[in-house]
């Protein structure tokens, strides 16, 4: 009788031996301690003094919980303002930490821990005045001297942090960075505890609102130093915003609660902002119908024709490009007409209706709609209309050599695996082979294909976008600089890139568009890209939130502006 | 048949390293790295960066340098979230993926072996063919289809479950069922495929023509000789189940394992892809083991030694 019981005793065994090794693992994670308390508060300092503009939230009446959930695609890489390069690691820390100032819904700089700046005659100098009511949430008073050593420690080469690069504007930093120049030798000084001064290395007008880049945001040293890696934890973590990081239990949610003691808050509705990491955008939309999800920041395309009628889609504008890059250097790609046809062909209307469908606008030149100066830019003289002209680009072609009578034109268009950029990549091929080109398509795996872009003398059309870092059309324009580094098309213009280098020292911003202008009208005539459309930012949001408004660079929406109004 | 096992663990030294070397190798193939940005970084920037991930040095030194750490419990930093170890976020995604697999593997246990004892037990009646119908399509329909399916349904229309996430109960019971349904579906047609077999053996009919009482014949001798097929599939399956499952976990946003099978390749985080290797390769050995050493409970005519 004996032997019958191996079978079971066996069966037990499997799962004794699996529970043991599950308990090892659990073991391992417990030094992750995903504590929930935050750090005690003991400021006291709560006078109202704030700027913040409370728009649309004025007159309606507030619901009894100001809680909204607001889906995040994915764990932020590091809540480390110093070490962040990505949107959703922004949203968090824009709302967790202020700089030295903020952004309003027009991408406008409105003070933040700064309550004043001064720019220099020569424009290389800014000086910066700090409020002496903004604290730390342990109770320790925000003093230059924090800007000083946040912006030391994302230079320094030992940090090895990204956005490095969004400091070398200032002198002496990009010589430091590379382990070249002295620390002493970056030009930033806090001469005394409210004031803080910084010598650029050349004119940058954008200076100022590139003061809200979480790059440039202060760091409490005592606690980095004193917790290391791990100073982002809640139970660790000292910031100085208008809301503080109650819980991060990491791969799953996020949440904040209203900083009582921030300068502004007497103006903050909202109590708590609860933020799950949902990855699949249908699950979220999913969420968002049951009433999970007060805001659902990802939209599939497969839905939008669905949703795109309803009150809750709402579509924010964003300074970004979607646009196909010529490799100049490649053949068929060198002459101008080709790449110019090319262009034409390309019907920008019926991509942004029927192909991409998020209400983008089609784009007819590089830099986008609402970038300061646009009326001044866009001014310039293009035969590329937002729908496609096949006419002229056939005689091109021809003139060129090719189609008719000429030799055929093969042209591989490359682009990173994604359905999205697939559906564009076909309708660009049709629209190509309309005008006698043959298109190939080629898709890789998103490093790959960066690599293959960035080093591959093969590539002939590729797809690519940028969104701006700041809101100057510089950010956009400096792209195709001759041998820069994010200039994969291989095109260097002479002109272009003096241009670029005088449009700074140009002393007033018109003069400065006027450069620009005359940089966007060559991008048009030597076609080293084609632009398709201007990005924008769908969003779905319930109708009881009041004041979501993402700003145009994508990287954040002031949480400080939003409240739930009572239905 | 203790040295057996203590050989068998010996063994997977080499597997390990061996895993580890190819895994490594693989990775320093495909084109890009883990600082290969959409904006182009400055390469000052890149040195610096891999001057602190150390991977400035030739590819033997990183993999010595690999080895020497992972030995001694450190698998290394991850190279897109920083500041995090590999071991905190395997430490955090493991139990996860190990409760939904649990959950998934009790209930293809728990529904699928009786559903295919019942179905065996009343063969070519009509609970016999409704449980095989039920079971066919359970296996048919893949998890891509099942878990919207499940969200579509319990979530939006009748919003009795929440659509994503994991933790609470609630949490559990849509991604248990879309990932177990499967695999209740296999056992149970594993069960009724091998008690249907058993049904016909010599001393089931000996047993009964002694005067054993029906339910006695089938409990004694009938259930647990049917079930050695279905105990030594579950091993393995087990091993698979809670190491995480991509799809059910991307769909349903649950913060397992499975995500850092792929998003660790796409990102090229070296010392993720590094430590699920490592990881995998040990359960998959482990559940091995197990399965050859119930073999020998299960037929007594295999010996170890």
């Amino acid at each position: 009788m004996e032997k019958w019981l191996k079978p079971w005793m066996g069966a037990i065994l499997v799962l004794v031996l699996i529970a043991a090794f599950g308990l090892f693992a659990v073991g391992c994670g417990s030094d992750d301690g995903d504590t929930t308390d935050t750090t005690g508060t003991e400021a006291t300092d709560t006078e109202d003094t704030t700027e913040t503009s409370e728009g649309e939230a004025g007159a309606g009446d507030l619901a009894e919980d100001q809680t909204i959930t607001v889906q995040i695609a994915s764990e932020p890489p590091s809540l480390d303002p110093n070490l962040a390069t990505d949107t959703t690691s922004a949203l968090v820390i824009n709302n967790i930490f202020e700089g030295l100032v903020r952004l309003d819904a027009n991408g406008d700089p409105v003070p933040g821990v700064a309550e004043s700046w001064e720019e220099s005659e020569d424009g290389l100098t800014y000086t910066f005045m700090l409020r002496d009511d903004a604290t730390w949430t342990n109770g320790d008073p925000v003093t230059s001297q924090d800007f000083v050593d946040s912006w030391l420690r994302i230079l320094n080469p030992e940090t090895a942090a990204d956005y490095a690069y969004q400091l070398f504007f200032i002198q002496g930093a990009e010589e430091y960075n590379a382990g070249e120049g002295a620390v002493e030798d970056v030009a930033i000084v806090a001469p005394d505890e409210t004031t803080l001064e910084v010598t650029l290395k050349a004119p940058a007008p954008w200076f100022v609102p590139l003061m809200s880049h979480q790059s440039y945001f202060p760091i409490p040293m005592a606690t980095v130093e004193e917790f290391g890696d791990q100073w982002t934890e809640p139970a660790n973590i000292v910031t100085n915003g208008a809301f503080t990081l109650e819980e991060w239990n990491h791969e799953q949610d996020i949440s904040l609660a209203k900083n009582p003691d921030w300068h502004g808050a007497a103006d903050v509705s909202l109590e708590t902002v609860e933020m799950p990491m949902i990855q699949e955008a249908t699950t979220g939309v999913a969420a968002f119908e049951n009433g999970e999800v007060d805001v659902q920041r990802d939209i599939p395309v497969a839905d939008v024709d669905r949703l795109k009628d309803l009150p809750e889609y709402e579509t924010f504008p964003l300074l970004g490009i979607y646009y196909y890059g010529f490799n100049v250097e490649n053949e068929a790609l060198s002459d101008v007409n080709v790449r110019k046809a090319l262009s034409l062909a390309i019907d920008r209307t019926t991509i942004v209706e029927n192909v991409s469908k998020q209400g983008q606008t089609p784009a007819t030149s590089f830099t986008p709609e609402g970038m300061p100066g646009f009326e001044t830019f866009s001014g310039i003289e293009t035969d590329v209309q937002t729908t496609a002209d096949v006419e002229m680009a056939q005689q091109l072609l021809t003139d060129a050599g090719f189609g008719e009578g000429g030799e055929p034109l093969d042209v591989t268009i490359y682009y990173n695996t994604d359905e999205g950029h697939q559906a564009i990549a076909t309708a660009i091929q049709s629209m190509w082979q309309q005008v006698g080109v043959n298109a190939e398509l080629q898709n890789m795996e998103w490093k790959q294909y960066l690599d293959f872009v960035q080093n591959n003398p093969e590539v002939q059309a590729y797809r690519m976008g940028w969104v701006a870092d700041f809101n100057d059309a510089y950010n956009f324009l400096d792209v195709l600089r001759g041998g820069g580094g994010n200039n994969y098309t291989r095109w260097s213009n002479d002109q272009y890139n003096e241009l670029l280098s005088s449009a700074l020292e140009a002393g007033d911003d018109q003069a400065r568009y006027d450069a620009y202008r005359e940089m966007e009208q060559l991008i048009a005539d030597e076609v080293p890209v084609a632009p398709i459309y201007w990005y924008t930012d769908p969003d779905l949001v319930k109708p009881n939130v009041q004041g979501w408004h993402p700003n145009a660079l994508g990287s954040t929406t002031n949480f400080e502006e939003i409240s739930i109004s009572a239905e | 048949m203790a040295k057996y096992i203590i050989r068998r663990i010996l063994w997977t030294i080499p597997v390990l390293l061996t895993v580890v070397l190819f895994s490594f190798l693989l990775m320093k193939a495909i084109p890009g790295g883990p600082f290969t940005r959409e904006v182009s970084l400055p390469q000052q920037i890149v040195d610096n960066l891999n001057e602190k991930y150390g991977l400035d040095a030739p590819w033997y030194t990183q993999y010595a340098r690999y080895v020497y750490h992972a030995v001694q419990g450190d698998l290394g930093v991850s190279m897109t979230q920083r500041g995090r170890t590999v071991t905190s976020i395997v430490g955090n995604a493991f139990p996860v993926s190990m409760q939904l697999g649990l959950g998934s593997f009790a209930l293809a246990m728990f529904i699928g072996v009786p559903l295919g004892v019942i179905a065996a037990l009343r063969h070519n009646s009509w609970a016999d063919y409704v449980a095989i119908f039920v079971a066919s399509i359970g296996w048919a329909i893949p998890v891509i289809i099942i878990a919207p399916l499940l969200i579509y349904f319990f979530s939006v229309r009748w919003n009795w479950f929440p659509a994503f996430g994991w933790g609470d109960t609630e949490r559990m019971v849509l991604p248990i069922i879309a990932l177990g349904t499967g695999f209740t579906a296999y056992f149970a047609r594993l069960t009724r495929s091998a008690m249907l077999e058993t049904l016909q053996q010599d001393y089931v009919r000996t047993a009964k023509a002694k005067g054993l009482p029906w339910g006695k014949v089938v409990w004694r001798h009938v259930l647990r000789n049917s079930l050695i097929p279905v105990v030594t599939q579950a091993g393995p399956l087990l091993g698979f189940l809670v190491t995480g499952s991509f799809l059910t976990e991307y769909i349903f946003s649950i913060p397992g394992m499975g995500r850092y099978f792929v998003d660790s390749v796409t990102n090229r985080d070296y010392s993720i892809v590094l430590g699920l290797a490592v990881i995998l390769s040990a359960v998959i050995v482990f559940a091995n083991l197990v399965v050859d050493i119930l073999y020998g409970f299960l037929d007594p005519r295999i010996r170890y030694d």
